[in-house]
């Protein structure tokens, strides 16, 4: 009986899987010693300078809504940091070729892949490390400022997927073609390939290149009123996972050269990465750009769309309240002042909106053509007269330009937009205004817009008789309180056609 | 005694025989830098220029073309500086540095040669594009580019170099969005900014005669 005979087997663990923990508490090993001995941290400076420059910078200017704090990971936390990671990761993926020791680190106990792994697994690390710190730096300095809803997961998710995958492409371009230009051509390369991509895809309202990570400027309100549908975030992360896996794959089978077992093995990751890519390229290709966010019919889910519940914030002490969602409680007063002179020509008067609401932009009936989808293009601000659940009328808002109240073109344009609407519901709800009508509707447009009204806004509007702007002179010169006094005694006369326009003050 | 009897010829020989030593040597200084593999992606350069830059000013109608044109073509002269800053990189260490007397020669040829291959290459990259700026603004932004990007071979050696250019490459593209007026920032500025060109060829010159003396940091080994 020799001595290993009397050693006792443990039980309920079989060889197999104690040699796989062993292979892996080695590999853990392995990468604590690369991350211990890697030059990746050297790369932490010029990160935090281009950190600091372009992304703190920018995102400092941005509105306080999550879904545009959370923007900046894409579009600057990644082109800083990726190219440069992709660098440090290809040089260190060189490291055996630089420094001779290849055939060296061919007689070690371990296969090439499992230690170029541990290689690229602390090179991976120490870039999540950094990007972790950015994506915490940029989400707590939001959350000073956000004062509605929660930060988004699946943009970190998505982009550090993205890190991950630079990372790794520097590391095997590296490993595969070592030389003194791959580190230099992994970083500017992959930049390059990110901004030709996101030039494609930031005006595309479909297709492939939507699988990008840094495909689009989110629209102001999205994550506001609805949210964001996660379609797109969840094919994106699942593609940049799988090119990860390729990436390995790759490593592995140009690693394996002598090994027929490991080569099969990497064979079958590469295929698995593969599969996972093209699968996922398929279902991008079929994204469109929705209302609220990018939707993959396949995957989009319909309870999705349901709108998030928000208290509004509104004015206080006006006869007719203009609201506005909490995360724009900061544009209150701007867009109480934009709606102050139409309000205050109808308010009391009957069929006047109970109250001014924002909504969501992309809610709003838009036109399709004419001077008003052109003024609506360059503005980015519309209006329109809805009824509550109640019956009441409502004036509803919305815009997609954080500046819209700081910007005179925009406001002029909002109210020239919403007094016609307003007062024409007034005046004339039945449409075909009358001659006193037109009269009173031209008066009060003038009164509140500031200006006189302008014949050739609406094409189909006939332009005035002279009569018709005679009368309206006279009516716009009467004092308003005059005038409103008038209204609210005469309206009903007015709108069923019993006034002339001798009869008007 | 024959050389005595023979002179001229003797010093002619002689001094063909240092000709065709010193092509040599630079001959295999060039190779050491792996210069020609240099020369091949520099070149290749040009056309991916040439496709960049046509692709988005193709983007017709879109607010932004103009400054994603300018962008790309910032980005691919950041990579010729890149691969100018690497090439520069000596293999050798102090070795090399103890050994060659003609060492700083060698590499303000070098370094000239390979500017003057990049500036070549982007010069034929916005040929026919309608480059924005112009074709002389490209030269000069890429000699900027090439400025820093040896300046950091110098000072952190060429496996790191191409830092530099990247970064700035960071810098230039928020210049051109929101419009820097600052020479510093040379991408941002039109052909006829004086202090613009200024910066940007005085960093190459003084960046070349930096490399010149010095050479290329040491901190890292090949």
């Amino acid at each position: 009986m020799s001595a290993v005979d009397t050693v006792p087997q443990r039980a309920g663990r079989p060889d197999a899987a104690r040699s796989r923990l062993e292979s892996i508490r080695i590999l853990l090993r392995l990468t604590l010693l690369e991350l211990r001995r890697s030059p990746m941290p050297l790369m932490l400076p010029l990160v935090a300078a281009l950190f600091w420059f372009d992304a703190l910078r920018t995102g400092e200017n941005l509105p306080a809504i999550w879904t545009q704090r959370a923007a900046i990971l894409p579009d600057h936390v990644l082109p800083d940091l990726g190219p440069v990671a992709a660098g440090m990761a290809a040089w260190v993926g060189g490291r055996e070729q630089r420094r001779g020791i290849g055939d060296l680190a061919q007689s070690t106990a371990r296969p090439a892949w499992l230690r170029r792994l541990a290689g690229w697994g602390a090179a991976t690390g120490w870039t999540l490390l950094a990007y972790a710190a950015c994506t915490a730096v940029i989400y707590v300095l939001a959350a000073r400022v956000v004062n509605w809803g929660g930060p988004p997961v699946w943009p970190v998710v998505v982009i550090g997927l993205a890190v991950a995958a630079f990372c790794t492409t520097g590391f095997v371009a590296g490993a595969v073609l070592p030389g003194r230009f791959t580190a230099p051509l992994a970083a500017l390369g992959t930049l390059l390939v990110t901004v030709m991509i996101f030039q494609s895809a930031v005006h595309a309202a479909s297709g492939w290149v939507l699988i990008s990570p840094d495909n689009s400027v989110p629209q102001l309100d999205w994550g506001v009123f609805h949210p964001v549908p996660p379609d797109l975030p969840i094919v994106q992360a699942v593609f940049l996972l799988g090119f990860v896996v390729v990436l390995l794959g790759v490593l592995g089978v140009f690693s394996s050269v002598r090994g027929a077992q490991l080569r099969r093995t990497a064979s079958t990751v590469l295929a698995a990465g593969l599969a996972a890519c093209v699968a996922c390229l398929a279902l991008a290709a079929t994204a469109v750009r929705g209302n609220y966010g990018f939707d993959i019919s396949l995957l989009h889910d319909a309870a999705s769309d349901r709108p998030i519940p928000y208290t509004p914030v509104c004015t206080q002490g006006s006869a007719i309240p203009v609201c506005v969602h909490p995360v724009f409680s900061a544009d209150l007063a701007g867009a109480s002042a934009a709606f102050a002179p139409l309000l205050a020509e109808v308010a009391g008067l009957p069929g006047a909106p109970t109250r001014v609401m924002q909504i969501d932009n992309a809610d709003l009936p838009l036109p399709d053509a004419g001077p008003g989808h052109a003024d609506f293009t360059r503005f980015d601000a519309w209006s329109t007269l809805a009824a509550s659940p109640g019956g009441a009328p409502v004036l509803e808002f919305g815009f997609g330009d954080p500046y819209t109240f700081n910007m005179p073109g925009a406001v002029s344009n909002l109210r020239d937009q919403s007094v016609p609407l307003v007062i024409g519901h007034i005046v004339a709800p039945n449409g075909n205004p009358g001659p006193a009508q037109q009269a009173v509707e031209r008066a009060l447009i003038q009164k509140a817009a500031g200006a006189p009204a302008d014949p050739n806004q609406d094409p189909s509007t006939p332009p005035p008789t002279a009569a018709v702007a005679a009368a309206a002179q006279r009516f716009a010169a009467l004092p308003s309180a005059q005038s409103h006094a008038w209204l609210v005694a005469d309206l009903d006369q007015l709108r069923s056609g019993q006034i002339t326009l001798e009869e008007l003050p | 005694m024959s050389t005595l009897i023979h002179g001229e010829p003797a010093v002619r020989s002689s001094r063909v025989a240092t000709g065709a030593s010193l092509a040599r040597l630079f001959q295999l200084h060039l190779t050491s830098r792996r210069v020609p593999t240099a020369a091949v992606a520099l070149l290749l350069c040009a056309p991916l220029l040439q496709w960049a830059v046509r692709s988005a000013l193709g983007q017709t109608g879109i607010a932004g073309a103009r400054v994603s044109a300018e962008q790309l073509s910032l980005l691919l002269e950041a990579v010729t500086a890149a691969v100018v800053s690497a090439a520069l990189h000596g293999p050798f260490g102090e070795s090399e540095k103890i050994a060659g007397r003609r060492l700083p020669w060698l590499r303000l040829t070098t370094a000239l040669l390979l500017t003057a291959l990049a500036l070549g290459a982007v010069s034929l990259g916005v040929l026919g594009t309608g480059q924005p700026l112009g074709t002389y603004v490209v030269v000069r932004d890429t000699a900027g580019l090439i400025g820093i990007g040896v300046a950091c071979t110098t000072l952190v050696g060429g496996h790191f170099a191409w830092t530099g250019p990247a970064a700035y490459w960071v810098v230039g593209a928020y210049a051109l969005t929101d419009d820097w007026q600052t020479p510093w920032t040379w991408p941002a500025r039109p052909g006829d900014d004086v202090g613009a060109a200024v910066c940007a060829w005085g960093f190459l010159a003084v960046s070349l005669l930096a490399i010149t003396i010095f050479g290329p940091g040491q901190r890292t080994h090949d």
